[in-house]
């Protein structure tokens, strides 16, 4: 069986696993989920990765695991060190994080992108060019954001950080210039534009999140959730990598859905829309 | 065939053997040129990559609003832990770029983004443990 065949056995296992560790949630009435099979189902995903580039020299495998160990041991570490426990303090943090590794994945693919992206006379194509966009400035949104959420729900700051401001339209509006002045300009890939667009999503997600009142934080939660699993997909389709796809997707849409539940329940549909 | 020596006749059979031969050749090449697209066919489902790669997407993105959807409760820190679980597999796209970069600066970075999956990944493994054990806060 050629090692094709075995990688995508091994991702259709991967997502057989994170779908069964997702069922009883969905059976009992979202009450619980599977730890055991999703992480199960996650270690199936890193290993066939690992798997597929078989053929990379030994040095960076060795330093791919020793990466993943050691970023597993400080993560472990720092949920140890707190008392606290509670998943509503962590997901922001995860959220910044996962922001964090995207950006610099869309960092690595606009530096080198040979043999990452599809590349045509030098330069990135169009369609992977956009997905680089998006991923790169929803994740520098998703890292500012997560980062303000956590340390406010930590309790490290107190109440909201800035001047209350009527800044989502002034923030979206922000975000879609900076997109269509890619769109328009970065057939030459200048890298200014590149940071602009990073720096525009990082200060997206500072404007949102700093003067934003605690009820609202904790209403647009969610919406961080979102943001990664959106950042994440279009990191997929720049890299070609389905279970990014696959997992983008799925929290993409959970934590829209999770947005617009909160938001019909507290009665502010409109402000999470 | 008169006037053909023996050594006339051994030679025209030489190259036709010859002719055979590369002509089997040849028929060898076409047969594996055609598995081969046949296994690329049967690799991408016979569609454009990019069009699988959109159905898988939208497939990804109805199971994921279904299932939050169908929660009655109001639990839904369960599942944005799972979603985030889930989103620790930027690892595999960490990996993709580190064994692939061209550069040492580059594979560096997705170095740095495998071990940020691997640090979130952990934390909210320890985070679920607790909970599970009835130890955690958070509900």
């Amino acid at each position: 069986m050629s090692v094709v065949s075995l990688s995508i056995l091994a991702y259709a296992l991967s997502g057989v696993l994170l779908a069964l560790g997702l069922l009883p949630f969905w059976r009992d009435g979202g009450s619980r989920v599977d730890m055991r099979l999703l992480l199960a189902g996650v270690a199936a995903a890193v290993l066939s990765a690992l798997f597929v580039f078989g053929d990379a020299s030994t040095t960076r495998l060795l330093a791919i695991v020793a990466a993943l160990g050691g970023g597993a041991v400080a993560g472990g570490l720092a949920v140890l060190r707190r008392n606290s426990r509670d998943a509503g303090e962590l997901v922001p943090a995860a959220v910044a994080a996962i922001g964090a590794g995207v950006v610099l994945l869309a960092a690595a693919a606009f530096m080198t992108p040979d043999g990452l992206v599809s590349v045509r006379d030098g330069a990135i194509r169009a369609r992977d060019l956009l997905m680089l966009a998006l991923s790169a400035g929803a994740g520098a949104f998703c890292c500012s954001g997560g980062v303000v959420v956590a340390l406010r729900k930590a309790g490290m700051t107190g109440g909201k950080l800035g001047p209350k401001v009527p800044v989502g339209m002034a923030t979206g509006l922000v975000v879609l210039s900076a997109l269509l002045a890619l769109m328009l300009y970065a057939f030459s890939q200048p890298v200014a534009l590149f940071w602009f667009v990073i720096g525009t999503g990082l200060s997206a997600g500072l404007m949102r999140f700093l003067p934003a009142e605690d009820a609202t934080v904790e209403r647009l939660s969610p919406v961080l959730v979102s943001a990664a699993g959106w950042a994440v997909a279009a990191c997929g389709f720049m890299l070609s990598v389905l279970v990014l796809i696959i997992a983008g997707g799925l929290a993409g849409a959970a934590g829209a859905a999770m947005a617009w539940r909160r938001a019909s329940s507290l009665g502010g549909a409109g402000e999470a829309a | 065939m008169a006037g053909m020596t023996p050594q006339d006749s051994a030679d025209a059979a030489q190259q036709a053997a010859d002719a055979a031969r590369v002509a089997a050749e040849q028929a060898q090449v076409l047969a594996d040129h055609a598995r081969l697209l046949a296994e690329q066919a049967s690799y991408s489902g016979g569609a454009d990559p990019l069009v699988f790669q959109i159905s898988i997407f939208v497939m990804a993105v109805l199971l994921g609003a279904c299932t939050v959807l169908a929660g009655r409760g109001g639990e839904l820190r369960s599942i944005g832990a799972g979603a985030m679980l889930a989103l620790a597999v930027t690892a595999a796209g960490g990996i993709v770029v580190a064994a692939q970069a061209g550069s040492a600066l580059t594979a560096g970075l997705g170095l740095a983004a495998v071990a940020l999956s691997g640090a979130v990944a952990a934390a909210m493994v320890l985070v679920m443990q607790d909970r599970a054990s009835g130890g955690g806060s958070g509900q």
